[in-house]
């Protein structure tokens, strides 16, 4: 609800030319939702097509969530990348099971495999 | 500007003493101030017409009740609940439609997002299940073909929905979803969610397939189909929330309507979005 404030917290950690992680912290929705979706085009512009989500700290996610990450992945494909989500809290992992995303985006169970599924270490 | 006589010591006057501003620098940008709250009113103005549209379309596509369906040995009750803030309108829908073949298309959905954009893809995909159902497909097959027009066919609009097709000479419910919470069955004092069969959510893929489940009825029965706005809670997960809706579907109610009026003023949902309930009964 308009309100409320951005409750989103986006770290991002370059790993190398083309790997970059997004540490997420908060909750995502439509409120927030957009800022997302700008850190990740940001990353893409810059060349960086393999975008690791570290979602340990992501307590909610909603549809317009779900929106950003698909788009995400669409673009980061095309790019020869991928998007790699890692660590997903219960809540967040129930919602990407439910909305069947976990059938094209696997969620890695920690940070360590999701960096090693985007092949860097 | 102010100005005083200045008074000699004979009291005659040897002086005028003033001293002047010039403002018209803060007139100006009063003018501009004005001018400008003017426009944001015009603004507010078309944003509450915007959001009034946006309702209005909707009522006249899924009036908030229904009429009751004429479908021979089965009741079908709907609630359509728009989300209390008008901006935050969004893209739930309900269907319940007797097909030629006198079988019965029943679908819940809710297309990603909020406002006249949502409501556009929520109609688009409405209308499309329906024209597709008259081939007498499956929901599954059904189903695959509605993700094919969410990818091509719009703005990339993504969505949910789960589609059941009950035959009533056999009193079989075939269903299937796509990325949307699976449906409730209600049989005597028991209340269970319907497995999680596969399905990913409309419009993300070029393709999908989605899996098809059979669910023989018994009279009495009723099954529940519902977006999200019933359940959604920020600091509840979603398999709590649930477990609490199959709490209040297990409480004895007079009849299906009022099933449905318990279940809506039980909703625990604080996302303030629109909600679409639909039951069917079997008489």
């Amino acid at each position: 609800m308009s309100e409320r404030e951005p409750n989103l917290d986006v770290g991002v950690t370059i790993r190398d030319a083309g790997t970059a992680v997004l540490a997420l912290a908060g909750e995502l929705d439509m409120e927030t939702a957009p800022l997302l979706q700008d850190d990740l085009s940001e990353q893409l512009r810059q060349g960086r097509a393999h975008l690791v989500l570290d979602l340990s700290a992501l307590g909610f996610m909603d549809s317009s969530g779900l929106n950003v990450l698909i788009r995400a992945v669409h673009k980061a494909r095309a790019l020869g990348g991928d998007v790699y989500l890692a660590a997903p809290t219960s809540a967040v992992r129930r919602i990407l099971e439910i909305t069947g995303v976990t059938t094209t985006i696997p969620p890695h169970p920690d940070l360590a495999a999701a960096l090693a599924a985007a092949g860097t270490r | 500007m102010i100005a005083e006589p200045a008074l000699g010591t004979d009291d005659r006057l040897q002086a005028v003493r003033g001293a002047y501003q010039d403002i018209s620098a803060q007139h100006w940008t009063e003018v501009a101030l004005m001018a400008t709250r003017d426009r944001l009113v015009a603004t507010e103005e078309e944003a509450v017409e915007r959001n009034r549209l946006t309702l209005q379309l909707q009522h006249a596509i899924m009036p908030p009740a229904k009429p009751p369906l004429d479908a021979p040995g089965l009741d079908v009750a709907v609630r359509y609940r728009p989300a209390e803030s008008e901006s935050m309108v969004g893209g739930d829908w309900y269907d319940a439609v007797v097909l030629p073949s006198k079988k019965v298309l029943l679908c819940v959905g809710d297309v990603a997002g909020h406002g006249v954009e949502a409501a556009t893809g929520m109609v688009v995909l409405r209308n499309a299940l329906r024209g597709l159902a008259v081939t007498g497909a499956g929901p599954g097959q059904l189903l695959s073909w509605l993700n094919s027009v969410a990818h091509h066919l719009t703005a990339q609009v993504t969505g949910t929905a789960v589609c059941g097709i009950y035959d009533p000479g056999t009193r079989t419910l075939r269903w299937a979803r796509a990325g949307h919470l699976p449906p409730v069955l209600v049989r005597g004092s028991e209340a269970a969610d319907l497995p999680l069969l596969r399905g990913m959510l409309l419009g993300a893929l070029a393709e999908a397939e989605y899996e098809e489940a059979e669910l023989r009825l018994e009279p009495d029965d009723t099954v529940l189909m519902y977006t999200d706005g019933l359940v959604e809670r920020r600091d509840t997960s979603v398999h709590d929330s649930v477990a609490q809706l199959l709490a209040t579907a297990r409480l004895p109610t007079d009849g299906l309507e009022g099933r449905l009026d318990l279940l809506l003023s039980r909703s625990k949902s604080d996302t303030d979005d629109d909600t679409c309930l639909i039951g069917v009964q079997v008489n």
